[in-house]
Formats: C-alpha cells, sequence, structure tokens
C-alpha cells in the first residue's frame, strides 16, 4: 500500500479532511461547534479504535495506520491527527508512490522533515515578496475551511451579504456600516450541503 | 475589450478580520491566475492583476471602516466555493497598496 493509496482509501470514506471529521463529530455529540480539539480527539480514538483490531483494515493497514498514529503524528504533528492528515492532504500527492510502511523514515529524511516545517508555516515567511514561488509555495497548507474557521471578528463586504462565509463555516461575518456593492447581486448563496458523511 | 468587474460574474465576499487577514471568497466561474491583487485606499478599489498584467476590478464598493483595515493587509487568500458550498483549497497572493505598488 503506497501513500497515494492510503489518501484515497481515507478520502473514500471521509476520513481525512478536517470538514468531514468535524460533520461528524457534530453529528455524533450534537455539539454544534466543536473546537478543533475535540475534533481531533475524537479522530485520533477513532482510528486508535480501528488500528487495533478491525474489520474495516487487513493487519498491514492496521500496522501503517499504528505505525503513523504513534510514531508521525505526536513526533512531527504535536499529537494532532488532524494536522497529519491536512498534512496528508496537501503533500501525499507529492509523495504518493511511497509505500506507507516507509513513511516515517521518509518524514524523518532532510526532505520529509523540511516539507513538514513548510506545512506548519515556518517558512511562509515571505509575504508580501511576489513571485511563481509565493504564489505556488507559500501557505497554503491550510483548507481554505480551516483558513475561514480561523478568522477572528471577520467583516466582510461583498454581494452576497456574508452568505458565503456563513454557508461554509456557519459564521455570519459583520457588515460594515455603509457596505454596498457596486454590482448586482447574483443569487444568493444556498443553504449549506452536508459533507459526505463519514463512516458507517 | 475590458473585462466586467468581478462582481458581476461571481459572487464574492472580500473579508478581513481582526489580525487584518484578508480573503476573498468567490463562487462561479473558475478564475484567471492571478498573480497579485491590488488595492488602491484612495479610490476604495480592489484590482486583481495576471502574471502579464492584466488587471481585473472587483467591482465592490468599499466603505472606509473596511479599508482602513484592508489597508494593513499584505497578502490576500483566494478561496473559491463550489456550487455544494466546500471551499476550495485557498491561493495566497501579495496584496499591494497602491501607494508602495508605485513608490
Amino acid at each position: 500500500m503506497n501513500v497515494g493509496e492510503l489518501i484515497e482509501r481515507l478520502n473514500r470514506i471521509g476520513a481525512l479532511r478536517y470538514e468531514d471529521w468535524r460533520a461528524w463529530v457534530i453529528e455524533e455529540s450534537g455539539n454544534s461547534n466543536p473546537t478543533r480539539e475535540d475534533v481531533n480527539a475524537a479522530a485520533l480514538a477513532w482510528l486508535k479504535d480501528k488500528a487495533d483490531g478491525s474489520i474495516w483494515l487487513d493487519p498491514e493497514e492496521e500496522q501503517m495506520l499504528g505505525e503513523f498514529l504513534e510514531n508521525v503524528v505526536p513526533k512531527h504533528f504535536d499529537g494532532s491527527v488532524v494536522d497529519a492528515l491536512a498534512f496528508l492532504e496537501r503533500y501525499g500527492p507529492e509523495i504518493a508512490s511511497k509505500d506507507v510502511a516507509d513513511l516515517k523514515t521518509y518524514l524523518n529524511s532532510p526532505t520529509g522533515l523540511a516539507m513538514i516545517e513548510k506545512f506548519n508555516g515556518h517558512t511562509g515567511e515571505q509575504i508580501g515578496e511576489m513571485s511563481h514561488f509565493f504564489q505556488q509555495e507559500s501557505n497554503q497548507d491550510l483548507s481554505g475551511y480551516q483558513v475561514l474557521r480561523e478568522l477572528e471578528g471577520p467583516e466582510s463586504v461583498g454581494n452576497t451579504s456574508g452568505s458565503l462565509l456563513a454557508a461554509v463555516t456557519g459564521i455570519m461575518p459583520q457588515q460594515p456600516d455603509t457596505a454596498a456593492s457596486a454590482a448586482p447581486a447574483p443569487e444568493a448563496a444556498h443553504a449549506q450541503s452536508a459533507p459526505p458523511a463519514l463512516m458507517a | 475589450m475590458q473585462e466586467l468587474p468581478l462582481a458581476q460574474t461571481h459572487e464574492l465576499e472580500l473579508i478581513v478580520d481582526r489580525r487584518n487577514r484578508a480573503v476573498l471568497l468567490h463562487r462561479g466561474p473558475e478564475l484567471e491566475d492571478y498573480l497579485w491583487a491590488q488595492f488602491d485606499p484612495e479610490h476604495n478599489g480592489l484590482t486583481l492583476f495576471t502574471e502579464k498584467g492584466e488587471p481585473r476590478n472587483l467591482g465592490l464598493a468599499i466603505p472606509k471602516s473596511f479599508s482602513d483595515k484592508l489597508a494593513r493587509a499584505s497578502t490576500l487568500k483566494l478561496i473559491s466555493v463550489s456550487e455544494r458550498l466546500h471551499a476550495g483549497r485557498p491561493r495566497q497572493i501579495s496584496l499591494l497598496q497602491t501607494t508602495e505598488a508605485f513608490s
């Protein structure tokens, strides 16, 4: 099993993307606004359970998942499995052909460490540099959803009255007092559609 | 022929937060590959530019209180929103202020 297959599998069951985990936590717990820590704890518990005897995984996959949770997640992602999964989502395609059994070794290599460092945001300081490098390589690690969720006190102008952000994140931005659009508003954003169900 | 302002072809939300982080949410046809954005505080206009320097104005009126915050942002994250209202991967571009662009 290589990294590409792992990602495909996680994606297929809705266990890769943070927003899918979050939706699952909301559904399971009834907490409409779980913190990132809540989501991480639930994801970790679920995955650990699956890594320890599951009809969902074959023994080799169980071992891989266990290694991932026990070695990669604590060491490189401060125990945040959702960050580790976000890393896989972001960089997995670049290392898709690597065997998952080699993932730990790879992530400890200079290339892997540089990749993690970049993911963790330590090299995204080139703000203001207008270059292809910046556009392509800088802080694109977070999913759009995550970026939007992390906004503090968002205020918006536009032709949707804030309904796009509200539909994606559930957060209604403030509108400036004199907010106005120069253009006629296209159709309003629709109610939020449910992300794919996580798994049975 | 000059292109229509983006607000006439897309749903747009230009967002800034307390920490002067700027995001442009857009929904509609796929955007061109914009390389940087330029904000003109004097005229409260925000324009995106392609690599060839071709401009596309947002066509949004930006109130003074909002523009003060936007003037302190140095990057702009472009995030597309799908038909199913899922946010796409952010693409970060530089946000220049007119004064610094021509100084």
